[in-house]
């Protein structure tokens, strides 16, 4: 069975045709072709395939494509202002924050949904905010001093 | 690779349709929520419905509202991160709040439902012992009818309920607190995003020095969340003291029948079971005379 859809995806509109049992996260990688996102576990439990379903962080490997229909998304290919990395990947690089990069663009997103709503978290809350995200290189402090520096990049802006 | 195989697709708009749908297709068709549960276990092939009826579209069901006279009412469709930040839920539901605050992930709390979590009817379901020790009560429709089931009865064994393939469980409806009360909850776990070990919830009610209404709940230690009846009675209508307490706890750990799995031993279970109820009873009891002096 399919249906189409109707979805905005780092603020370009897609009206599209997907197969229902289709994940958002397969819709996402092989239909658009926006290959950022990771498949990690696909069972909600290493946070590599997270984006900003209307600007709150979810699995998209958890979620079917249909579902989303009618919803704004943002993945790791629509943060960065063209060529300039946004502050938050900006911080990875600098920190140190990237070893393999398999979990990286999960992290940024979650720290994205954290920054946003709350600009100066402290060390407790960016541990929070990541908790459903596996670093398998274990690179975890980097990770936090790195948002916390994206925190102090956004907040002189 | 895990996939998903094919099913049917139905949205409907309204509760009689989505009702519709359930009774003509029954045992094939699953309703599907936040389907952080669902769609794992299709992956898993531990379920092929035919048919996911998503009933996310029933939008009358999409609130958490509170008022004085009828309590909390909490629709099919809130999110656990809903009810975390829900002012008259951190107000007045403390043991509801810190299930919500503490289960799972950011992201499984933006996606997972607080009636999917009911609806699964897991033993560790982290849901299920703060809404027994506030004594929830379940609305459910049927084609052509319309009725409220107590929670305390809902469950009848690990991932089983009273609720029929037909049906839909539409509301949570909690009452609302007594005037000197307070609830707690703890959830002892091996990692912020797994299930319970032990989770245990409290729920207490003073009047001047004597309890006047407690009840106890505990998950993850037999086959379904569980109330600790014969705890509760021995508390009901008596002073506090630390041995009462004490042999509460006891009674709280004899009434569980856990399991030896991954995350723990049996033995384990049922003494960190007594210990946590123990707590939960001394922090719900100085939840309420804190709340006395801030209002003296
Ligand atoms: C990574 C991860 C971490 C998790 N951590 C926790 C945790 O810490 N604590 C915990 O308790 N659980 C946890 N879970 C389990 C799951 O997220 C919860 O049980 C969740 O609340 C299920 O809600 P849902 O809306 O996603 O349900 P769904 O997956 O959509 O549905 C669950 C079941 O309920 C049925 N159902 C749903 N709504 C209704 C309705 N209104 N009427 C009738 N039947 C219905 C469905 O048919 C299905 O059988 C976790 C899951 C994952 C993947």
């Amino acid at each position: 069975m399919k249906q189409v859809i109707k979805v905005t995806v780092n603020g370009e509109y897609y009206e599209k045709e997907v197969v229902v049992h289709k994940s958002l996260l397969d819709f996402l990688r092989d239909d658009l072709n926006l290959t950022g996102t990771k498949k990690g576990c696909d069972n909600g439990d290493c946070g590599s395939c997270t984006v900003l379903l209307n600007g709150k962080p979810i699995n998209s490997c958890m979620m079917l494509a249909v579902e989303a229909d009618g919803c704004e998304i943002l993945t790791i290919e629509g943060i960065a202002g063209g060529k300039e990395l946004h502050p938050i990947q900006k911080a990875f690089v600098e920190s140190g924050a990237i070893q393999c990069g398999y979990c990286t663009p999960g992290m940024v997103m979650a720290a994205k949904a954290l920054l946003d709503e709350n600009p100066d978290p402290s060390e407790t809350e960016i541990r929070e905010a990541i908790v459903g995200h596996l670093c398998r290189c274990t690179g975890y402090d980097q990770i936090v001093r790195a948002i916390k520096k994206a925190a102090s990049y956004l907040n002189k802006k | 690779m895990k996939t998903l195989t094919a099913f049917e697709y139905i949205k409907p708009a309204l509760i009689d349709e989505a009702l519709y749908y359930l009774n003509k297709y029954g045992d094939s068709a699953s309703i599907l929520a936040g389907g952080t549960d669902l769609l794992v276990r299709m992956k898993h092939r531990q379920i092929n419905p035919a048919y996911l009826i998503d009933i996310k579209g029933l939008a009358e069901l999409s609130t958490i509202s509170y008022n004085p006279e009828n309590g909390l009412v909490i629709g099919a469709l809130a999110k656990i991160h809903e009810l975390e930040i829900n002012q008259d839920v951190q107000a007045k539901y403390g043991a509801l709040a810190m299930a919500a605050e503490q289960f799972a992930t950011a992201q499984v709390r933006n996606m997972a439902t607080i009636v999917g979590n009911i609806c699964r009817s897991s033993p560790a379901a982290d849901m299920a012992p703060p809404l027994l020790a506030l004594d929830a009560k379940l609305e459910v429709f049927g084609l052509g009818y319309k009725k409220l089931l107590p929670l305390k009865d809902f469950f009848t064994g690990p991932g089983t309920n009273q609720l029929k393939n037909n049906e839909i469980l539409t509301r949570v409806m909690v009452p609302p607190p007594g005037p000197c009360s307070a609830s707690a909850f703890i959830k002892l776990g091996r990692t912020a995003e797994d299930l319970a070990k032990v989770s245990v919830a409290v729920y207490i009610e003073m009047d001047s020095s004597l309890i006047k209404e407690i009840r106890i709940a505990l998950g993850a230690v037999a086959p379904t969340p569980i109330r600790a009846y014969d705890a509760e009675a021995a508390l009901k209508g008596r002073t506090p003291s630390e041995t009462l307490i004490k042999d509460a706890s006891h009674m709280a750990a004899e009434a569980t029948s856990p399991v030896d799995d991954l995350r723990s031993t049996a033995a384990y279970r049922r003494e960190v079971g007594r210990v946590l109820v123990e707590r939960m009873i001394n922090k719900a009891i100085a939840e309420v005379s804190k709340n006395g002096r801030q209002k003296a």
